[in-house]
């Protein structure tokens, strides 16, 4: 029973991931702006993660 | 005098079911009954003699006649009870006799089907009847005590009883229903059946707590519960709003369960029906009870409201076909069925909202997990050989919790239901994950540094012609630094290294990681291919393919590097895509060394560093002694250092090759596939000194992250090693698919959390989303990693592996896990490896292979396995192929030879007695000895007859279960000889090799 919507989330590092769309977000992440079908959302990472350094150490 | 009827459908069902065990009491149905106080002995004996009078069924015993179940009818005569004189007894003693009767097996094959008690009470008698389930049924509770009723109270007023007429006997309804049945009425029928069951999975995949023997006995217990009344009425509520009763909300709470605890969207439950639609059936006593197989459908994570509605549905088009009797369905789907497995269901529910059930516990059960609904005491009936009484109770537990909650809020999905309790969930998530210990965040030329200032002198690196101090390979490491670094090396930075396994080699992973660059291991022996793959896709700021004599600044190298920048990359080969590189952090090997150095104490000492170090298994044994104060020593495998080692980490496909000079005296790890404990064993009793550890951990998550130590002389149980718990600051969670954890016992996937969790994959945002995703277990912004792999927790917080998701298979329907059948085959005496893998053949079709190392045959499992996890083919190889890294090669294994399947004669009487009476029975031309019973159309209604006619022919009591277990001619006609062996023990080989050849010339 793998969800069908998932929404891209970022932390503080600026590490993305994806979240299933219904449920809310663990702390410390953030809605990066995105949703969709799971293929989507992967497609959307890899036009905006462009930097995979975590962001302190940047 | 007596008259002979077919028996029905439902008496051909019970009847065939029972012959599974003969012995066994599990339809007997208890109906006593409490006499009103004023009647005499022979006033209660003649009520019950007038209900006997009544009903043929009471009167009716069953037989084959020529293959053909009957039921014969006997004429009414008085029985005769016997009579228990209680009075002044304690009231346990009443159920003390109850009880013994009702455990107390009716054969079927002889009248009554029945067996009754007087007892003599202070002040009223009391009749204990128990009945064959044959000739009896719930409703048929009711019918008996109103006739009784009726009857006792115009004994008592001196009056004639009212009584329903009963316009036809039992015997009727069984010979009009074979009337109806049959032709395109029965073909429609069995059409919806076809459709409604279609691809529906054979078994329903619950965790058990033993594997599921080969055959299935009766042999059971049952947990007894209260469904809480607020509960019940919330239940009633949500199914009016749902235009329906109580009962498809109780199936939906049900099949929600089952499909959390399986993991299948798809759950078939057995539901009984009355079978009395018409208006004659009504005041019959007589099994017309018919079983339905209702399929739920929980796909797309439905809201429970929704499964309301789905499941209601789904059962009132089951109930519209309830006329179809559940044997003729069993025939028409699942003909060729698996002794293992009950067909079609294996779990049912019943809502019983008067009489409540069965009052006497028989120890038995036909299901594997029944639950029998009241608004009373409810119970749940579960297979012994399945389930421990601990789990049921946690099944109960469960199904109370979540039907309590969907209830609640009908809003809620499927996957949100709860399943584990507060203290489960706390258990699983907190408990076994309460790892942390201190660590300070360091960098790996930091933890090297220290060691060389703590032991220069001490020899850091061994090798065939010459050794290395801390201070040399210091010095050597700082000078080839500082080349690197003139290179452009640098934090953030990836350095290839294409060396061969050598002094230089190690040297050269302490100089990238001083310049503050990552290494990436290449191995010069690994195809061109491959490695200009791996350059193109890392793209590194340098590329070493030879290390100089050192020269330059042998000094320290002041290059600032920070706990989070990566250490080293490593590609790993996934079954799917293109390798890929694993970014690993220093404070994620730094974390693994601090837990490594001190779970191993072997790596003070020698350690045999013989695995490429493109496999993380190697980091152990390389920077583990040389942050340790240990030695490294470089050889292969099968060259014996001057001395025994202390530490060697090696795959389980290694332990073969580890011969006495080369087995550790104090550490020996094993990493990279399933342990079985069975390979291990000789190891052990010839290395009784050292302690095993079985480590687990993806390169994701640094090198091992979940581990189980093996004392030195602890007894190590047959079957797979667990892989232990997570180890320091590393949090292991078993998750569904929708993320949420699983109770214990049940499978999930093994998510990785904590400081060992790498950075991601080298170039791949979207893998690396994909595969790391939010915890929503730990610290805010955390992530952990999903490994693939099926897993399942302990009762004592281990986990044991059940191999990766994308291997799980499905053959025939089956969920397959090769791991099982890896350790049945290991078990064998003379197997040493076993890998089984599931091939496509010829036709498409996925088929097991066993390949292994020592010989193993078909028969060896089937006493071990059902069936379908019994491989098809056998390959018996001298070694298993092994990848570099020592894992055992799958793509390498041979393809099976094709053997077409040929025709081969009978080749004993026994042989020739069972193929002419198959062929008889089938009307089959020609049936050799490989030919199965059930794949040349036979049903277990056939099957019945052509078990009567070995029986006869051979004047043998052969249980039907036999054909089962045998449906192969060779088998069965083995099985039968062994039985003759067995039972004629006092006749001579000649006398039975006469009986044989004297049946055989009986035929055409």
């Amino acid at each position: 029973m793998e969800p069908d919507r998932f929404v891209v989330v970022c932390n503080d590092e600026e590490q993305y991931s994806i979240w299933p769309a219904d449920r809310p977000l663990p702390a410390g992440w953030q809605d990066a702006g995105f949703t969709g079908a799971k293929d989507e959302c992967l497609s959307h990472v890899d036009q905006v993660w462009t930097d995979m350094r975590p962001r302190s150490l940047r | 005098m007596s008259w002979t009827f077919p028996a029905s459908y439902a008496q051909e069902r019970v009847w065939s079911a029972n012959q599974l065990d003969a012995g066994s009491p599990v339809y007997n149905v208890s109906s006593p009954w409490t006499f009103p106080p004023g009647l005499s002995e022979e006033q209660v004996a003649g009520i019950f003699a007038e209900v006997v009078a009544r009903h043929e069924v009471l009167r009716t015993h069953l037989t084959l006649v020529d293959g053909a179940l009957m039921q014969v009818v006997h004429p009414a005569e008085r029985p005769v009870l016997p009579v228990d004189d209680l009075r002044g007894r304690p009231a346990d003693e009443q159920a003390a006799r109850a009880g013994e009767l009702a455990r107390t097996p009716i054969p079927l094959d002889q009248p009554p089907l029945w067996r009754a008690r007087l007892l003599r009470l202070d002040d009223s008698w009391r009749l204990l009847l128990v009945l064959h389930h044959a000739v009896f049924d719930a409703h048929s509770v009711e019918v008996f005590r109103a006739e009784m009723g009726e009857l006792s109270r115009a004994t008592l007023a001196g009056e004639p009883a009212v009584l329903p007429e009963l316009p036809i006997q039992y015997a009727d309804h069984a010979a009009w229903q074979r009337e109806q049945l049959a032709g395109p009425a029965l073909e429609q029928q069995l059409a919806f059946w076809r459709g409604h069951l279609d691809g529906a999975p054979p078994v329903l995949d619950l965790p058990l707590d033993r594997p599921r023997p080969p055959e299935l006995g009766f042999a059971g217990d049952e947990v007894h519960f209260d469904l809480p009344l607020q509960v019940l009425d919330n239940a009633t509520a949500l199914g009016r709003t749902a235009s329906t009763t109580v009962f498809p909300v109780l199936l939906a709470a049900f099949s929600a369960l089952l499909s959390r605890l399986s993991g299948t969207p798809d759950v078939v439950v057995g539901v009984s029906t009355a079978g009395r639609d018409l208006p004659e059936l009504t005041p019959l006593i007589g099994m017309l009870v018919n079983p339905i197989a209702v399929r739920c459908d929980l796909g797309g994570d439905p809201s429970f409201a929704e499964l309301v509605t789905r499941v209601r549905d789904a059962s009132m088009d089951a109930m519209d076909h309830g006329g179809t009797p559940f044997q003729l369905v069993v025939e028409a789907i699942a003909a060729q069925r698996d002794p293992a497995v009950q067909p079609i269901f294996q779990a049912a529910l019943n809502f019983i909202p008067g009489t409540g059930f069965d009052p006497v516990p028989l120890g038995t059960t036909k299901d594997d997990l029944a639950f029998d609904l009241t608004a009373g005491t409810s119970r749940v009936l579960y297979r012994t050989a399945l389930f421990d009484r601990s789990t049921a109770e946690a099944i109960v537990d469960r199904f109370v919790r979540l039907l309590s909650a969907a209830v609640a809020d009908p809003e809620l999905r499927v996957s949100e239901l709860p399943v584990l309790s507060e203290p489960e969930y706390d258990r699983v998530v907190r408990e076994w994950n309460d790892t942390a210990h201190p660590l300070a965040a360091r960098t790996l030329p930091e933890l090297f540094e220290e060691q060389v200032t703590r032991s220069p002198g001490a020899t850091a690196l061994t090798f065939a012609g010459g050794s290395l101090t801390y201070a040399d390979l210091d010095a050597r490491a700082n000078q080839l630094a500082r080349s690197l670094i003139a290179r452009g090396a640098a934090p953030e930075k990836i350095v290839a290294l294409v060396l061969p396994r050598s002094p230089e080699l190690v040297v050269a992973v302490l100089a990238v990681l001083k310049s503050g660059a990552a290494y990436l291991p290449v191995d010069p022996d690994h195809p061109a291919e491959r490695i200009a793959y791996l350059l193109a896709d890392a793209k590194p700021m340098v590329v070493l393919r030879t290390v100089d004599e050192a020269d330059g600044d042998p000094g320290p190298v002041a290059v600032p590097v920070r706990p989070g920048n990566p250490a080293y990359v490593l590609y790993t080969s996934g079954s799917t895509g293109r390798p890929k590189g694993v970014v690993v952090e220093h404070r994620s090997v730094a974390a693994y060394l601090a837990w490594a150095r001190h779970a191993y104490p072997g790596l003070t000492g020698t350690a045999l560093l013989h695995s490429p170090l493109t496999f993380d298994l190697s980091v152990t044994g390389l920077l583990g002694p040389l942050t340790a104060g240990g030695t490294v020593h470089l050889a292969a495998i099968d060259e014996p250092p001057p001395t025994r080692p202390a530490f060697v980490k090696a795959t389980p496909s290694h332990l073969s090759l580890l011969d006495d000079r080369v087995s550790p005296t104090t550490d020996l790890v094993l990493g990279g596939e399933a342990l079985a404990a069975e390979p291990l064993a000789a190891w052990r009793a010839a290395h009784p000194e050292a302690a095993v550890t079985n480590e687990y951990g993806p390169t994701e998550t640094t090198v091992g992250c979940v581990a189980a130590r093996i004392e030195p002389g602890a007894p190590l149980p047959p079957g797979p090693v667990s892989i232990g718990r997570p180890i320091g600051n590393v949090q292991a969670y078993v998750l569904d698919q929708a993320l949420r954890p699983v109770p214990v016992g049940v499978p999930g996937e093994l998510y990785i959390a904590g400081e060992q969790v790498a950075r991601g994959y080298l170039g791949r945002p979207a893998l690396t989303a994909e595969r790391f995703v939010p915890c929503p277990f730990g610290a805010p912004g955390t992530r952990m990693y999903a490994t693939g792999d099926r897993v399942r927790w302990r009762t004592d917080g281990t986990l044991d592996y059940l191999g990766r998701l994308d291997d799980q298979v499905k053959v025939r329907g089956h969920r397959i896990e090769p791991g099982e059948i890896e350790s049945a085959l290991l078990a064998l005496d003379g197997v040493t490896q076993a890998v089984v893998i599931v091939r496509t053949d010829e036709q498409g079709e996925p088929q097991l292979v066993a390949y292994t190392v020592g010989a193993a045959e078909r028969k060896d499992l089937e006493r071990t396995l059902p069936a379908p996890l019994v491989p098809e083919v056998f390959v018996r190889l001298d070694e298993l192929p092994l990848t570099a890294n020592g894992k055992v090669d799958r793509e390498r294994l041979p393809a099976p030879e094709v053997t077409e399947a040929a025709y081969v004669a009978p080749r004993t009487d026994a042989e020739a007695l069972v193929a002419e009476i198959f062929a008889e029975i089938l009307q089959v031309e020609k049936v050799g000895a490989g030919d199965d019973f059930f794949a040349l159309g036979g049903n277990s209604l056939r099957g019945m007859r052509a078990m009567g006619r070995i029986r006869s022919e051979l004047d043998l009591d052969l249980p039907m279960r036999s054909l089962f277990s045998f449906p192969v001619v060779a088998d069965l006609a083995a099985r039968i000889e062994e039985l003759i062996t067995a039972e004629v023990d006092g006749l001579s080989d000649a006398e039975v090799a006469a009986s044989l050849n004297s049946e055989e010339g009986t035929g055409a």
